[in-house]
């Protein structure tokens, strides 16, 4: 019969060490891709009743514009592109 | 990967369905033209918004925050600020397509990413009792449990002219209340516009509008490209709220006829069997 044993502390902070790494290693989107996987495995597994229906960053959270980008991705609606404004 | 429900809407999929000749005079400019939104009343479902997000331009008016506890539901008028995002996002979309409508934010979702079924029914129960005239539900349940009561709020709310604007499910599961037939159910298109949207003849999804690698808001009054149904919805929810400030008082079920009438398979059918849709307008 095999005795199972769970990491030690020492694992686990190698094993926390070599995650860092490879993160450091990613580009910004994907390191917000790493951050929402390594979320949802520590998230209450339990669903909750009543949940969003987005992707969130994990499948489409590609792309992130700094905070205070105000990019002209809405100027087609309020600026002179809309032809029913 | 894209969101369940969209299938529909892919240019290979879209069916090009004649409209009865009165409905060709339903025309997007007649149903919307000119109009911003101006007064109409709209309520986000969602996680709160931030009312500071240049994303949504000054325009909420006011919200609630539906509490929890001890098995009971209150309401918090004081504070609505979102939990994680997702409100926010669908509100500057909303924002982007009918930009003087008014927003309200009734949160039901809290910083775990979601909420209860309780929370939901109160905060759905508030925006019908307090006078919004539209309602943006990006979020929704697969519990049955939860059915029967929701059912009987979106009959409340189409018995009171207030719109129901439902996202699908990303994944293909029955979810409430998306799937009523008294509420206006959206999937996501690959399209961009904002103003084009689908019409599908064969339910429960009825509508597809932009939803895939779509600009929304986010946190630090920024904006990030994200993917789901949820911001389809908000996309029609816009458009209602156009129709509405320019046609006030339809009911749901004339609402709803406009967009089919306005969709733009409905007005850019091809001219023969086969070949691409026509220029329509």
């Amino acid at each position: 019969m095999s005795n199972v044993q769970g990491p030690s502390e020492s694992d686990r902070e190698a094993f926390m060490a070599k995650l860092a790494e490879f993160r450091a290693g990613l580009t910004p989107p994907e390191q917000q891709m790493f951050d929402d996987l390594v979320r949802a495995a520590m998230a209450n597994p339990e669903p909750a009743e009543v949940t969003p229906f987005w992707f969130g960053g994990l499948l489409g959270g590609a792309d992130l514009r700094a905070p205070g980008t105000t990019a002209d991705i809405w100027t087609t609606a309020e600026g002179s592109n809309n032809p029913f404004h | 990967m894209k969101p369940a429900w969209h299938e529909p809407f892919t240019p290979e999929a879209l069916r090009y369905e004649p409209n009865l000749p009165v409905l060709d005079e339903i025309t997007p400019e007649w149903a919307w033209g000119g109009s911003t939104g101006r007064g109409v009343r709209v309520g986000i479902i969602d996680s709160g918004i931030n009312a500071d997000h240049p994303a949504v331009g000054g325009m909420v008016r006011g919200g609630v925050t539906v509490v929890e506890q001890g098995g009971t539901t209150s309401y918090d008028p004081s504070s609505y600020e979102d939990a994680f995002g997702h409100g926010t996002a669908c509100a500057g979309i909303v924002h982007r397509v009918a930009p003087e409508a008014e927003l309200y934010a009734v949160r039901v979702m809290g910083p775990s990413g979601g909420g209860t079924g309780a929370m939901f029914a109160a905060g759905l129960r508030w925006a019908i009792e307090n006078g919004l005239q539209v309602l943006n539900l990006s979020l929704g349940t697969t519990k049955r449990d939860w059915f029967a009561a929701l059912h009987d709020l979106a009959d409340a709310a189409y018995f009171r002219n207030v719109v129901l604007v439902t996202a699908a499910n990303n994944y293909p599961q029955v979810s409430f209340p998306s799937l009523y037939a008294s509420v206006i159910s959206v999937a996501c298109s690959d399209e961009q516009d904002p103003l084009r949207f689908y019409y599908n003849p064969a339910p429960p999804v009825e509508f597809g509008a932009p939803g895939i690698e779509v600009p929304v808001a986010w946190e630090g009054g920024g904006y990030a490209t994200m993917t789901g149904n949820s911001f389809a919805a908000p996309h029609i929810t816009g458009i209602v709220a156009l129709i509405l400030a320019k046609h006030p008082g339809l009911a749901p079920f004339v609402v709803k006829t406009i967009l089919r009438s306005t969709a733009w398979n409905a007005r850019h059918r091809p001219t023969r069997p086969g070949s691409a849709a026509d220029s329509g307008e």
